[in-house]
């Protein structure tokens, strides 16, 4: 089962069999979940529209609509899902009540060092928030996650140049960003 | 957590996507590069990716029957459904739970062992004062307790000022609640054991009104904790505590310059009511400026504890 292509698996699914399944969900659970989790900030949200990802991910295969590459379909699906939600206005007044910027990462290293990273970990996140919903995205997408340029651009929609622009933009404002807060906790750390 | 490229290799297919007209600087790329893969996210577990496997299968089905999830009680609910008990049952065994969550047993030993010691001197303490040199002066309960209730005090506040208490941050309480519901209830615990000790005391030799004697203690008692706080906060847990028990222990040997700032007098002692008043006024400034400093402190610890990382 391994050894079979996302696309196969897909074509599996459609005929009704579960460990075609089982071993996308095993494949993809993780990936869109971390990415749902590092566009909406959000663990239970993102484990919420994981769940609908791969629902629709079903739905769509048992009646017939296979893509031809999987991968950037299945982000697209976790895409628009998040868009989605972007467009309700109740979740934009929950959001602020629910930042969770606390790593989770478990280690057998010193306490100064956990917290040093889970104080970096947090800078990084505020720095992808100040960024536009599209360009989280991209950077995540691109970043995080390692798809092509083309996988992205089909995925937001846009043409291929854009989206280089845009990347080009978000990374030189996201490094802006950083080298800010890194000068400010200097700052500060020498007050 | 994800991380399936080294840190290089991804870093370079990123610039390869922008070098054409447009690059990043070095030092731009030398952050992206440094902090980006911080951002790690916890992979599901086996149990998790197993638990949406079975919510998954049923959507195979051609007609799927898919059984609702049992509604969650929302907090309105919980609250209603607990405000619906009898009162005095309520407000007991939130009392018991709140003394139960809040009281390790360290601390639940230290309450019984004040009882004990103020037993010992109730029964002790004309002999005491007849052997020890300057002993007739002094009341060893009210000077005794709140030195034993600081020890107490003190380890339960220790991660302040270390990055533990970053740590803790991460608990759904905010420190502030944290720290002070364990100072309240370490008080209250040596309070109740005390006031206990007092009743027997007073039933058993009757020196003094039983008020009186709550008052001898307590305010001293609350002075001592509330200075032992506010210098925790000020000056770290180590130099605080001692300091503050060093301030107690001089108190005998300085009667006669401290006048009704001498907080530890019997009720025959001249001025006794003004003292413990000034005491209890102490008291409430004191607060009032931990809770102000309680409110500062997700910012100041933050950038203390960041320092000595």
């Amino acid at each position: 089962m391994v050894s079979l292509t996302d696309e196969e698996l897909l074509t599996m699914i459609r005929d009704g069999q579960p460990a075609a399944l089982e071993a996308l969900i095993y494949r993809y659970h993780g990936p869109i979940r971390a990415y749902l989790n590092r566009v909406l900030h959000s663990p239970s949200l993102a484990d919420d529209l994981t769940q609908e990802c791969f629902v629709r991910v079903i739905t769509a295969a048992q009646s017939g609509r296979l893509p031809h590459q999987a991968r950037p379909w299945i982000y697209r699906i976790a895409t628009n899902l998040c868009k989605d939600l972007w467009k309700k206005s109740s979740y934009r007044q929950e959001q602020s009540v629910d930042p969770v910027k606390l790593s989770r990462q478990q280690d057998h290293e010193t306490v100064a060092s956990i917290l040093e990273r889970q104080w970096e970990r947090e800078a990084v996140i505020e720095c992808l928030q100040a960024l536009q919903e599209d360009n989280r995205q991209i950077v995540i997408l691109r970043y995080y996650h390692e798809l092509k340029l083309e996988d992205i651009a089909d995925i937001m929609g846009m043409p291929l140049s854009t989206l280089k622009s845009r990347l080009y933009q978000s990374l030189k404002k996201l490094a802006q960003l950083l080298q800010a807060k890194e000068g400010s906790d200097d700052g500060r750390q020498e007050a | 957590m994800e991380d399936k490229k080294p840190r290089t290799e991804r870093r370079q297919s990123v610039e390869m996507d922008l070098m054409q007209e447009q690059a990043l600087s070095p030092q731009e790329q030398a952050i992206l590069d440094a902090k980006l893969p911080r951002y790690t996210v916890a992979d599901p577990t086996q149990a998790e990716t197993l638990a949406l496997l079975g919510k998954l299968l049923p959507h195979l089905q051609p007609n799927p029957v898919i059984a609702p999830d049992p509604p969650t009680p929302r907090f309105s609910e919980l609250l209603e459904g607990a405000q619906t008990k009898p009162y005095e049952a309520t407000v007991w065994s939130r009392m018991l739970g709140w003394l139960g969550v809040h009281v390790s047993t360290p601390h639940r030993v230290m309450g019984a062992s004040i009882l004990l010691l103020c037993l010992i001197i109730g029964w002790a303490e004309p002999s005491l004062a007849s052997s020890l040199p300057g002993g007739e002066r002094l009341s060893w309960l009210p000077f005794l307790l709140p030195l034993f209730t600081g020890v107490t005090l003190s380890f339960s506040l220790r991660s302040l000022g270390t990055p533990m208490l970053e740590l803790e941050r991460s608990l759904p309480i905010s420190p502030a609640y944290r720290l002070m519901s364990r100072a309240i209830a370490i008080v209250s615990t040596c309070a109740l054991a005390a006031l206990a000790a007092s009743t027997l005391l007073v039933l058993w030799t009757a020196p003094y009104g039983l008020l009186s004697l709550m008052l001898s203690w307590l305010s001293p008692l609350l002075l001592y904790c509330a200075g032992t706080v506010w210098l925790m906060l000020r000056f770290g847990p180590v130099s605080g505590s001692l300091s503050m028990a060093l301030l107690w222990v001089t108190q005998p040997f300085l009667l006669e310059a401290l006048g009704v700032f001498y907080f530890i007098g019997d009720p025959v002692m001249t001025g006794w009511l003004t003292s413990k008043l000034i005491a209890l006024g102490f008291v409430c400034i004191l607060i009032g400026d931990i809770v102000r400093m309680l409110r500062k402190l997700n910012l100041s610890y933050a950038t203390r504890t960041r320092r000595s990382a």
